[in-house]
């Protein structure tokens, strides 16, 4: 376990250990929560209750399960306590304004929230734009026609990435949770590691590369 | 037909929402030209919904649930999207025209040189040209500190034996210099996002390079 954070980490076992803890990557939870498939259907129906009848009962159940991963989420970008506890309830309410705008042939429930949360955290600390894709834009080229078995693809193809991610080597999973949940930059990370910008860049796409492989690998 | 995508890396940091705004205006518009790069994007997006699933869950503040359920009587209805602008004749994507608009005549361009002008974009994150050269003519020859990314938005330019046409992205290491040459037809029309500085190759270049704001 010690060699293979050292290795992750290219030498310093100590700044780095205390960074994949932030990254929660020394544990991995499963134990309590709804697993695979059932859940994430649960978790679309109780978004479509939402978006419905305005279901009160469907938010709190969408609200216990998710609110504190994103708020996890929201510390390990460097938010302090209040402000990632105030994010959160902020993404939990675009939740309610939005649900209607969820497809859950477009995405899952976790992706959904995910980019929620993300967009109200980049809105809320950094002083910057997020430029987005307009559906409305006049430029936009459409998509091929989608198949009749898209939706269930989709779904697959979420529980694949899970699988994909977990076989991945240590390191190189470690590079892309950095990559999600560290708000530092390619360049911050390499600055901290010693390592040049380019090792740093050319390491994560290996590993995405990789992921994408297995990815395909198993859809063949 | 988009031949030349953006790299992994750059599609995996706009899902993941830690590119800057330069490098996210480049995305963004790649994106608007290209479902292929569009299905990646939400695979990575995806990604980030299961790591999310796995994250350790962090205790939230006391009476955390009553207060937001309070906090949705109060909200208003989200505002009307703005109607979608009219197409310009250049049919730019609409994350560069809501920085600069349609009409290019009326931006404020630098001359650099014969047949070559640039306009410096605002942003808050990162640095943004478009780029303009007439048929035939170049950018003057050049490398850079850091990796250039370059998206072809009207018009085509050749580097070397390889052709860029609308959509189509150069993203050029370090180490590379290069000269990009616009094709014969149309003014070629770039948005280009570089880190770090240009060196030129030309010493009159060299010169004017950094005064022009490369």
């Amino acid at each position: 376990m010690q060699q293979a954070i050292s290795l992750a980490l290219n030498g310093h076992p100590a700044t780095s250990l205390a960074r994949l803890r932030e990254a929660g990557l020394d544990k991995r939870v499963t134990s309590d929560r709804p697993a695979g498939a059932d859940a994430a259907r649960d978790a679309d129906d109780l978004i479509e209750r939402v978006a419905r009848v305005a279901d009160r009962e469907a938010f709190a159940e969408l609200f216990r399960r998710f609110a504190p991963r994103i708020k996890s989420y929201l510390k390990r970008l460097g938010c302090e306590t209040g402000q990632a506890e105030e994010l959160t309830q902020e993404t939990m309410v675009m939740v309610w304004r939005r649900a209607a705008m969820f497809d859950r042939h477009r995405a899952s429930a976790s992706t959904w929230l995910f980019t929620i949360a993300r967009n109200k955290r980049i809105d809320a600390l950094r002083r910057e734009r997020r430029p987005e894709i307009d559906p409305t834009d006049p430029a936009l080229v459409p998509d091929p026609a989608p198949s009749a078995e898209e939706p269930l693809l989709l779904r697959q193809r979420a529980g694949r990435l899970a699988a994909a991610l977990a076989e991945l080597p240590r390191e190189q999973a470690e590079l892309i949770h950095l990559a999600y949940f560290d708000e530092h930059s390619q360049s911050a990370i390499a600055e901290a590691r010693r390592l040049p910008l380019g090792t740093v860049k050319s390491r994560l796409r290996l590993a995405l590369s990789r992921l994408r492989r297995s990815l395909e690998e198993g859809e063949a | 037909m988009i031949h030349h995508h953006l790299p992994e890396d750059r599609l995996a940091a706009y899902a993941a929402g830690s590119a800057g705004e330069a490098d996210a205006l480049l995305v963004a518009s790649h994106l608007v030209l290209c479902p292929d790069c569009r299905r990646r994007v939400a695979e990575y997006e995806a990604l980030g919904g299961v790591m999310l699933e796995e994250l350790p869950d962090e205790a939230l503040a006391d009476g955390s649930l009553a207060q937001t359920l309070s906090r949705l009587a109060e909200m208003a209805p989200e505002p009307p999207r703005p109607p979608p602008p009219a197409p310009g004749p250049l049919l730019l994507p609409r994350p560069i025209c809501n920085l600069v608009g349609q009409d290019m005549s009326r931006l404020a361009w630098r001359g650099a040189g014969p047949g070559f002008r640039f306009h410096r974009l605002p942003m808050a994150g990162g640095r943004a040209w478009l780029l303009q050269v007439a048929p035939g003519r170049g950018v003057p020859h050049h490398g850079h500190d850091g990796e250039e990314m370059v998206m072809v938005l009207a018009g085509s330019y050749r580097d070397g034996a390889v052709r860029y046409a609308r959509g189509d992205v150069q993203a050029v290491g370090p180490e590379t210099r290069h000269q990009p040459v616009a094709e014969p037809g149309q003014d070629c029309l770039c948005l280009a996002v570089i880190e770090g500085r240009l060196k030129f190759s030309n010493p009159l270049s060299r010169i004017f390079g950094p005064l022009l704001g490369f």
